[in-house]
């Protein structure tokens, strides 16, 4: 990969073939946005990491201030966020999160995350100029080797990481229709419009429109214009209505979404790729925290590790 | 080394740059940091390699790991390639690593480390074999080999007997045992070269609200700040019964170290060389911070004293004033 050379004084230590090379970069908030409900978008300049960042990658991210070498330290003191002075405590463990959108030229990166626990609450107590300590980008992301037209599924918070991919895939030609779920309006991070023309339901997801992408929205709260219900019940009328074995899928959300999605489309002959969610330790492949089951060749099942086998798989690989 | 100071020492024969190692579990094999773009490995005094069984073994299930106030809970399960890749796809990425390599192994049965040892000494490639005689994950041996000192002396003298002397055996201490002292002398006079102490302590969560572990396996074995204190008692106790039987036997002290601070805490209770395991996962880098720190440490002491000494580490070893 271009410009990665280590940092001087070091011998030169080549990455095992096919895995990143895994950068630290402290990034600075450009701007933080509460969104809907408990979500946050935090806008981040990371130029070293937006650079290389691909869809489906997440970063390991230090919710406790940035870390710095002990030279630097003296030298130029990085400042901790101040909005972290609030917390009861402090996290300990980084935490991943996905990338939502990126822009390479301004060198920005941006995610969206879900408030549920001492990490994320930390991370939305972060304000414009405070330092992210930033470790990535990591993980294999979505492979975009195909050409056919994609269906993404995303439950709740998994419509972050499928933005991102929304944007790749339009940017390279191909077309995109979206099926988002939400337990109500709320509880969705993302603006929703009038924007969908398809299976039946008026409400769409106004970012992916303006993409170019095609959406339609579930909720089980049943807001007006949306799919009263589950996202699966949306997939059910797609796969009637469409000849689905034409598509690929890539699916992220809660876990027994996902299972029961990546079920659906095997069983329609529907070929896809999810992005799984585990708790990690190191996010590098070294402490076998972050395991899920899947299949190899046969029958032979085996814990692989989210943080470098994945977190994206074939849905067929997975034991669900 | 900057300025007169001196960190690089010898455990159990063993030549260190410094004395932070990297704990096993943290590192796997020694090879993913490799991806690190600022990756020193030189820096540190050495890696402890992942625990490793006569066969490979397929861990518990997830979730294996959460973070709890202060630290970390696992229940890994000692996932691991066994000892036959070990030796074929691991040792020979590793030959010529700028630090010391040491091997840890694990077993369900005396058999089992006994043979991993033999196999092990046969081929070499490292520096020293840290046996896990407290792992607190497998349900059948493990943990019940380290809480007593007689299987743990079993252990260790049949390690010791199947290595005879290729290679220095380290003993890896529980928090666990009734008395850890006890524990520690025994494997002294069944061979051990080193003690290492200590490993993670038995630990559960809760989900209130699942009203279910939040461990897959129920039970896992606690890390980080929150057992410093615990694991800096332990190195005391042992340090003392071993200098009160007089056997000039190295401590690797190990706990919740995320600082140089800790680390001379740890030196200062009796231990010659540390490890850091649960703080690589927020800094990977961690290991090279703290054995600059401690240069840092050094230099500041002399500064204040102006007595040569204050700068060679092996002087701080067991210094604590009681
Ligand atoms: C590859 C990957 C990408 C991710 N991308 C995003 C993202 O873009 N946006 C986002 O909001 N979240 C994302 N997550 C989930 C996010 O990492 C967790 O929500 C976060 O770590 C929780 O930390 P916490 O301290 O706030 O909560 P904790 O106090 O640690 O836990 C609160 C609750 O969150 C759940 N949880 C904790 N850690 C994880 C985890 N690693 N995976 C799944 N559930 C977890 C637990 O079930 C728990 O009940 C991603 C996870 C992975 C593995
Ligand atoms: C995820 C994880 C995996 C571990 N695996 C092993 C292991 O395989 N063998 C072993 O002897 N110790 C293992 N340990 C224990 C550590 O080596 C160390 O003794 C313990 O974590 C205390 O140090 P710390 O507080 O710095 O983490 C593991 C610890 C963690 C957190
Ligand atoms: S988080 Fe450590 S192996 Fe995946």
């Amino acid at each position: 990969m271009e410009n990665l050379e280590p940092t001087n004084n070091q011998q030169p230590i080549t990455a095992p073939a096919g895995r990143d090379t895994v950068l630290h970069e402290i990034g600075r908030v450009i701007e933080s946005l509460p969104a809907y409900g408990k979500h946050h978008i935090l806008r981040i300049h990371a130029p070293k990491s937006a650079a290389v960042i691909k869809p489906g990658q997440f970063l390991h991210i230090y919710c406790n201030g940035p870390i710095v070498q002990i030279s630097e330290r003296l030298v130029d003191p990085v400042p901790e966020p101040s909005g972290l002075k609030r917390l009861k405590r402090k996290p300990l463990l980084r935490r991943p999160i996905s990338v939502f959108r990126r822009d390479s030229d301004q060198g920005e990166i941006s995610i969206l995350f879900r408030q549920v626990g001492l990490g994320t609450e930390a991370l939305s107590a972060y304000g414009a100029g405070d330092n992210v300590d930033i470790l990535g980008p990591l993980g294999r992301g979505f492979d975009l080797d195909g050409d056919a037209p994609a269906l993404l599924i995303a439950g709740g918070i998994g419509i972050a990481p499928l933005t991102a991919l929304a944007a790749e895939l339009l940017g390279r030609g191909r077309s995109v229709t979206v099926l988002a779920g939400m337990r109500d309006a709320l509880s969705f991070p993302l603006l929703l419009d009038n924007s969908s023309t398809i299976l039946g339901c008026k409400a769409g997801i106004a970012l992916m429109c303006e993409m170019g992408a095609v959406s339609a929205v579930a909720s089980e709260a049943g807001e007006p214009g949306t799919h009263p219900g589950l996202v699966t019940g949306l997939l059910e009328i797609f796969l009637e209505q469409e000849r689905a074995e034409d598509y690929e899928a890539f699916v992220c959300g809660p876990g027994i979404m996902m299972a029961r999605v990546s079920k659906m489309l095997t069983e329609a002959g529907v070929p896809g790729q999810a992005l799984l969610e585990e708790r990690m330790g190191c996010g590098i492949g070294a402490c076998m925290a972050c395991v899920c089951r899947t299949r190899t060749r046969g029958e032979e099942t085996k814990y692989s590790r989210v943080c470098v086998d994945g977190p994206v798989f074939d849905i067929k690989e997975v034991v669900w | 080394m900057t300025g007169g100071v001196r960190t690089n020492l010898e455990v159990a024969g063993v030549s260190l740059k410094n004395p932070v190692l990297i704990a096993s579990g943290v590192c796997g094999y020694g090879l993913d940091f490799r991806r690190l773009a600022d990756y020193r490995p030189e820096a540190v005094g050495g890696l402890v390699l992942k625990g490793t069984t006569l066969k490979p073994r397929d861990g518990n299930p997830p979730v294996r790991l959460v973070e709890t106030a202060g630290g970390v809970l696992n229940s890994i399960g000692l996932q691991n390639i066994g000892v036959d890749a070990l030796i074929s796809d691991v040792l020979p990425q590793l030959a010529g690593n700028s630090s010391a390599v040491i091997l840890n192994i694990a077993g369900h049965e005396m058999g089992e480390y006994v043979t991993v040892a033999e196999r092990l000494a046969a081929v070499g490639g490292f520096n020293a074999l840290e046996v896990n005689i407290s792992c607190p994950n497998v349900a059948k041996g493990g943990m019940a080999f380290g809480t007593e000192p007689c299987t743990a002396a079993e252990v260790i003298g049949a390690v010791s007997r199947a290595v005879s002397g290729r290679f220095p055996v380290i003993a890896k201490l529980s928090s666990a045992a009734g008395d850890i002292a006890a524990v520690g002398l025994a494997c002294v006079q069944a061979g051990a070269d080193a003690l290492s102490l200590i490993n993670t302590v038995p630990g559960m969560a809760i989900d209130a609200r699942r009203r279910r572990p939040v461990l897959a396996n129920g039970v896992g074995g606690l890390s980080g700040p929150a057992i410093k204190p615990i694991a800096l008692l332990r190195v005391r106790q042992v340090f003392l019964a071993l200098k009160k039987a007089h056997k000039n036997i190295p401590l690797i002290g190990m706990g919740g170290i995320v600082t140089a601070e800790d680390a001379m805490e740890f030196i200062l209770a009796g231990a010659t060389a540390v490890q850091i395991g649960t703080a690589t996962f927020y800094d990977p880098q961690i290991g090279a911070r703290v054995a600059e720190g401690l240069e840092e440490i050094l230099l500041d002491n002399y500064r204040c004293s102006g007595q040569d000494k204050d700068l060679d580490i092996r002087h701080y070893i067991g210094a604590l004033e009681d």
